[in-house]
């Protein structure tokens, strides 16, 4: 055996694992019925392409994430065996992600952000690099209080 | 009720676990793994890992929980030239060519059912895209027209849908782009627009325009059709999942440019177009692909999930929309092609979606539009300032056909304007080469100063003819790093290099160890960087010649195994190549060897154990044994038994004694730095071990300048004496004084004495030519050959000057009496704050019997004869007090471990109890300083010694002949008790000094106000017994590191059913910290500058399991227990795993998480915490940021084999050792226990002992 020295360096981990779950949302007022619309990830990561990040979503704490479809506009958005980030160059910019529709009700909403390859078909290199997450935002419609 | 939104801007709440989701804040997390709430507002990845070491240490590390890692600083240097370093000269490297980007083009086969109605297919266009990979962006989006098409124009000469795309030559495509393959047509002039400032050039370098048989590199594999055009369907197969023309389309063995294979997609089986082949509309006949197209080196491949047959669910980005849901014809398909080329220039062509009518488009929405504009009358774009209208360039009743026109826009910037087609500048307007460039710089000589040169050559047109050179220079000082030389050249703001124009502005930013040099998209022609070149000039080495102050080192610790320790010097990149052993006497020894020289197989002579354990595998070492060496195989079978080695043996072993290292003697080490030097113990007290130091000595400025490893010093043709100059050592922290009575063979004069004796001189100072004048007295030591001192000795010559014995009549009036029986003490004085417990001098008597063996030598008093006298004295010291040559095992009282005798010794303090005056206290009545000479409060300052030439000492004070003033002599008129031992040290002068024996040390220290505090200690108590006091901290003396004793045992808390794991100082406050408790003390500086501890507070429940689990940061005490993880700065105390309004870490996980080896470090770049669970394949870290305060998770962080705990390097990052397999990094640097610091290989055992001059 041998010993050999290591440090952490300035540069950001390549990470090939990690995940982000939030809180529950409930926009201001958990008792109110809602229409959840589109789910915006605004964020930045280095290289191009699709990559491994998938986000899902969860209502009301019902069984497990499911994923978003990805919207058509959205440039960022991908669906490759899930709905996905793609990288961006190191530029910010803004995936937009639609939620099920017409399923897409509850009180709140929870996001997963978490690396996966599962299902993928793009050949993308896999390392996540230089990843910022800035905002998350849900565009909803209230629908009535029970 | 209206749509709302609501926006998460904030995550630096961090994790918190154990709470309801639902009553979170909006800015916690329930779960955050390998990301980091780092600033308000963002979450990042988590920092990752660099190799510190360029070569691995052939040792391992002990499986203990404790740090085991140290790192300090010193002023002094350490290197081993032998061992390859990161010291570099710099150098410059292009990372990425200034002539490629990765651009991808997308093909459909099939146009969707523009112009016609959604229900109706129209196989009239394809689409063509190109995306600029690098960027992300795409730059051209448009269709091309099938000229299979009734309407179709006749630029585009293929004849089949699909391989008149698949196995396009790039010139083809680049005429797509160009629209260059209009040409031949109508319009051709439109196209022939020189202006367009887009070339391409071949990948191989050449100048010359790819043409249909140029090469280009492109790649083929699984490619995704929704970078931007998010597909959900799968029905389009991707190539390698289909075997054969019934199933699908390509044998996964085979690719479709080179396989000699037909493919044959029979369309009666499904007609989505996906056969390779096609019936030509002119023939009637059917055609197959031609393999081999292009030389096999550009490949268009097929978009797996290109669209779907289910019409209400149709998410297709290329092709057609289903008609309907039973179509046969449904689902178009797209290619895409990723390749690379060269271009540069400014491209500002963007063919948005078309969508003027409001007709769906083939692309679904899916291209650009507008941005802030959904008009589709008249939409416009606004870039940089300036607003660009989207033109319909035709009529819509043009269709989608090539009748286009190229003009210019308000920029000079081509534009089309025909055809049903909108153009506007790019997001990102510039295009460029985006050459990058390392300037690469790890490490630098310190001790040299030189000049830093960088110059950056880069292109000024689009062509690559012209070039601007710019330069830069920064001269470097002694003491300053590679990222000094690195911020010294590029210093600017916003990370932009002054100096070039903006137009061609290159960028930079320095990370670890190199520097990026760069054009982007920010760059407004960025034509590339064609050389960056890095040079040294006028480098001036100053190893030599610098001074101690302008020295420094960066040095780390690291536990070995057998009870040794490691030192690695950041600055030079090098492990020093031999180990700090804490076994006192070696070990383990697997018995004598008989090996010839240069071989690697040979017998036992005799084995250290019988049936001892097999020792192959085992690293051993010996004289003329490599370093590194194993044992490969031995067999006790046959007599005597036989041994191989691993390698082959440097010198003849003949019953050579050897060593193996022995997992057993495995122990984690507690280190403490002081001044320097470093401190460490065995945190076990295993017998056999103490207490080692280590440090930098230089004995070439001993004795006035008297350098011990010259000629000049040739005692007895024994030359060199000390045969280390100066450099690191390695010593027992606490040594003893070397004394012995000298042996009587080989004969000298000095036979049968002690080294350390005092003899009354008769006469020894008496006043000149009989007066009583005191400015004339004479001092008269006897200098005859037995009455010098011995080469290892001191040996005090006194005479109490009463008028008595030879000086009769003499008398020199003072105030001692007769009662005052008086013992000479010494006590030496060692670099790194030691000083030995007094010793009394002996006296002497002479006895011939066994040639003087039957000498003895015996503790004594001495009293004058007459009351109202003086006391005088002259002390000779032996010239040799510091000697050696490394291996000492030879001499009288020494093991093989002493490389030099009193090796670290800097001074003697001689002392004396007058115990008519104070029997309980020894008083200083001279000291001997090996620099500056000697000093004593008879005679003031210092003064130089004298020598005389008929003994080989140096002496006080020799006026035998003119005579000098009573000031100039060690003569004391009354008692001398100015300054008493335990004045001095605070210690009991006739109590164990030090760790100064097997089996002693301690579990922690700290240095707090130039003292040392060591807790949890075993230490020779007053009794000369071992007493373990687990609960007690030892407390030394202003500077005197190393000196404590039982007298001055500081016992916080009691018998509490604890012990003490580590002592900390937060603020002025000494941390006590036991398993279960924290005590705070208050340290305070009394008026006579000793310090006084006072508990202030003790804080329960908070307690370490080891001293792993604590960390300085700039906040305070970090540290980690069982109750969660806390932080006290000296005044305030904060548990910051239960903050209410951040970060939390649920108990059942912490439960979970928290374990012995549970060990913490401030990361000072980042200002993060790691909390690592586990120091064996660790599998999870927590990170606490102070930026935000909110903690983390991660995986797969500091999972080695094993790992020490954490230190601080010298950039602030966490460093840590290691274990990996052998070969796993640089050169394997072997640990050599035979190599001692102060020994060369040819003189180990050669050293006679010293003798005393004859």
């Amino acid at each position: 055996m041998a010993i050999l020295l290591k440090s952490t360096g300035t540069d950001k981990k390549t990470m090939t694992t990690g995940k982000i779950i939030t809180k529950h949302y409930d926009m201001g007022d958990i008792s109110i019925n809602k229409k959840f619309n589109r789910c915006s990830i605004t964020y930045k990561m280095d290289g191009s392409g699709i990559s491994p990040l998938a986000v899902t979503y969860k209502l009301d704490e019902r069984g497990s994430f499911k994923p978003f479809t990805a919207t058509p506009s959205s440039p960022f958005s991908v669906y490759d065996g899930g709905a996905r980030l793609c990288r961006t160059n190191g530029r910010i910019k803004t995936a937009e992600f639609d939620f099920i529709n017409g399923k897409a009700f509850g009180k709140v909403v929870q996001i997963r952000i978490m690396y996966s390859t599962y299902g993928m078909s793009y050949n993308s290199p896999t390392g996540i690099e230089g990843f910022e997450l800035s905002d998350i935002t849900f565009t909803y419609r209230p629908i009535n209080r029970n | 009720m209206p749509k709302q939104s609501k926006s998460i801007r904030d995550f630096s709440g961090g994790i918190a676990k154990g709470v309801d989701a639902l009553s979170l804040k909006d800015n916690q997390m329930t779960e955050c793994v390998n990301f980091i709430a780092d600033n308000v507002g963002k979450l990042v990845v988590i920092p990752g890992e660099n190799l510190a070491s360029t070569n691995e240490l052939n040792t391992e590390l002990p499986d203990g929980f404790k740090k085991n890692i140290h790192s300090w600083s010193a002023d002094f240097n350490l290197s081993d030239a032998s061992q390859t370093n990161n010291i570099t000269t710099p150098t410059a490297v292009q990372t990425k060519a200034s002539v490629r980007a990765n651009m991808e083009l997308y093909f459909t086969p099939f146009q969707s059912p523009i112009p016609g109605s959604d229900t109706v297919v129209d196989w009239s266009e394809r689409a063509l895209i190109i995306k600029d990979a690098d960027r992300d962006e795409y730059i051209v989006n448009t269709i091309v027209d099938n000229p299979w098409h009734s309407n179709s124009m006749q630029g585009y000469q293929a004849k089949a849908p699909k391989n008149s795309i698949q196995g396009l030559t790039l010139n083809s495509l680049e005429k797509m782009a160009h629209r260059h393959h209009l040409e031949s047509s109508h319009q051709a002039s439109d196209y022939q627009d020189p202006t367009i400032p887009w070339t391409f050039k071949t990948l191989a370098g050449g100048t010359a325009r790819p043409n249909g048989s140029n090469t280009v590199k492109a790649s083929f594999g699984p490619i995704d059709p929704s970078g931007v055009f998010g597909v959900v369907a799968d029905s389009i197969p991707a190539l390698a999942l289909n075997t054969n023309n019934s199933t699908g389309w390509l044998d996964a063995d085979k690719t479709f440019e080179n396989n000699g294979a037909v493919y044959v997609d029979d369309p009666s089986e499904s007609a989505r177009g996906k056969n390779f082949s096609y019936v030509d509309e002119t023939s009637g006949t059917t055609i197959y692909p031609l393999t081999q197209r292009n030389g096999n080196a550009f490949k268009i491949e097929a978009v797996p999930s290109g669209g779907t047959a289910n019409s209400s669910s149709n998410t297709i980005e290329f092709g057609a929309t289903a008609f309907n849901a039973s179509a046969t014809q449904v689902d178009p398909y797209a290619y895409r092609m990723i390749i690379e080329w060269d271009y540069f220039g400014k491209i500002n062509i963007n063919f948005p979606v078309e969508n003027v009518t409001g007709a769906l488009n083939y692309a679904h929405g899916k291209g650009y539009s507008p941005v802030g504009d959904s008009s589709t009358a008249s939409p416009k774009r606004t870039l940089n300032g300036t607003t660009y209208d989207y033109i319909q360039l035709a009529p819509i009743s043009h269709g989608h056909n090539f009748s286009t026109k190229l003009t210019k826009d308000a920029d000079n910037n081509m534009c089309q304007e025909s055809g049903a087609f909108f153009y506007m500048m790019n997001d990102a307007p510039h295009f460029g080469q985006f050459s990058e460039w390392e300037y690469r710089l790890t490490n630098i000589p310190r001790t040299e100063t030189a000049t830093y040169n960088v110059s950056i050559i880069y292109y000024t047109n689009v062509a690559q003819s012209s070039t601007t050179t710019y330069t830069r220079s920064y001269e470097t000082l002694v003491g300053q790093s590679a990222m000094d030389v690195k911020s010294g050249l590029f210093y600017d703001a916003n990370g932009i290099v002054e100096g070039i124009p903006s137009d061609y502005q290159v960028k930079f930013e320095i990370i670890d160890d190199k520097v990026r040099i760069f054009q982007d998209s920010d760059t407004i022609k960025a034509y590339g960087i064609q050389s960056v070149t890095a040079t040294k000039t006028n480098a001036v080495s100053l190893a030599d010649t610098i001074s101690d102050g302008q020295r420094y080192q960066h040095l780390v610790a690291i536990t070995n195994q057998d009870s040794m320790a490691t030192v690695y010097s950041m600055e030079n990149d090098v492990w020093i190549d031999w180990q700090l052993d804490l076994k006192f006497t070696p070990s383990q020894w697997i018995g004598t060897v008989n090996v010839a020289n240069g071989s690697t197989s040979g017998t036992y002579n005799t084995m250290s154990t019988s049936g001892h354990p097999s020792l192959v595998g085992k690293q051993i070492r010996g004289t003329g044994i490599k370093p590194g060496t194993t044992i490969t195989a031995q067999d006790t079978s046959p007599s005597p038994p036989t041994i191989t080695l691993s390698q082959a043996s440097t010198s003849a072993l003949s019953s050579a004694k050897v060593y193996y290292w022995d997992v057993s003697n495995n122990v984690d080490i507690s280190y403490m730095d002081a001044e320097g030097h470093l401190f460490a113990s065995d945190t076990t007290f295993k017998g056999g071990n103490r207490p080692q130091w280590f440090g930098y000595l230089d004995l070439n400025h001993t004795y006035l300048k008297a350098q011990f490893d010259s000629v000049s010093n040739d005692y007895n043709s024994n030359s060199p004496q000390v045969e280390m100059a100066k450099g690191f050592n390695t010593d027992a922290l606490c040594p003893q004084p070397y004394r012995i009575k000298i042996a009587n063979s080989p004969a000298t004069a000095l036979k049968g004495q002690d080294t350390h004796i005092a003899t009354k001189v008769d006469g020894l100072f008496t006043f000149k030519d009989g007066t009583t004048d005191e400015t004339i007295i004479k001092s008269n030591p006897n200098f005859s050959t037995s009455w010098g001192s011995h080469p290892l000795g001191i040996k005090i010559q006194y005479d109490w000057i009463d008028g008595q014995d030879s000086e009769a009549g003499s008398i020199m009036e003072g105030s001692f009496l007769k009662k005052e029986l008086t013992e000479f003490y010494f006590s030496y004085i060692y670099d790194g704050g030691y000083v030995s417990q007094p010793q009394q001098f002996y006296q002497h008597t002479f006895d011939a019997g066994n040639d003087g063996a039957d000498s003895t030598n015996v503790p004594f008093s001495t009293a004058p004869k007459a009351d109202s006298c003086s006391l005088g004295l002259h002390i000779g010291i032996g010239p040799q007090l510091i000697s050696g040559k490394g291996n000492n095992a030879s001499w009288t009282g020494l093991s093989e471990k002493d490389g030099v005798l009193n090796t670290r010794l800097k001074g003697v303090e001689i002392y004396a109890r007058f115990t008519n005056t104070d029997p309980n206290n020894i008083y200083l009545i001279c000291e001997i300083d090996l620099n500056k000479g000697w000093k004593s409060f008879a005679t003031g300052k210092w003064k130089d010694f004298t020598t005389h030439g008929n003994v080989s000492h140096y002496g006080t004070s020799y006026t035998n002949t003119t005579g000098g003033p009573v000031t100039d002599h060690i003569i004391y008129k009354a008692v001398p008790t100015f300054q008493s031992f335990y004045n001095k040290y605070q210690l009991a002068w006739d109590e164990p000094i030090g760790f100064d024996v097997d089996g002693t040390g301690w579990k922690t220290a700290c240095v707090f106000n130039r003292r040392a505090y060591y807790g949890n200690v075993r230490i020779k108590g007053k009794d000369n017994q071992l007493h373990y006091y687990p609960d007690g901290i030892l407390k030394s003396p202003l500077g005197m590191y190393a000196s404590v004793g039982e007298s001055n045992l500081i016992e916080a808390t009691v018998n509490d059913g604890d012990d003490i794991v580590a002592l900390r100082v937060a603020g002025n406050k000494l941390c006590q910290f036991k398993r279960y408790s924290l005590t705070i003390m208050g340290v305070k500086t009394l008026e006579n500058g000793e310090n006084r501890e006072e508990i202030e507070q003790a804080l329960h429940h908070v307690g370490l399991e080891n001293d792993n689990q604590i960390c300085d940061t700039p906040y305070g005490l970090f540290w980690v227990s069982r109750s969660g993880i806390h932080l006290y700065n000296g005044n305030d105390f904060k548990t910051l795993s239960s903050n209410p309004e951040g970060s939390l870490i649920d108990k059942t996980q912490w439960e979970n998480f928290y374990g012995k080896r549970t060990h913490v470090g401030y990361d000072a770049y980042w200002n993060q915490v790691h909390i690592c669970k586990d120091m064996i394949s660790n599998s999870e870290t927590i990170i606490y940021s102070f930026n935000t305060g909110a903690f983390t998770e991660a995986t797969g962080m500091y999972g080695g084999e094993r790992k020490t705990g954490f230190v601080t390097d010298r950039n602030g990052h966490l460093m840590w050792a290691e274990q990996v397999a052998q070969g796993s990094q640089g050169s394997a640097v072997a640990p050599d226990q035979t190599n001692k610091p102060t020994a060369l290989g040819s003189q180990i055992q050669t050293a006679p002992p010293p003798v005393g001059s004859g």
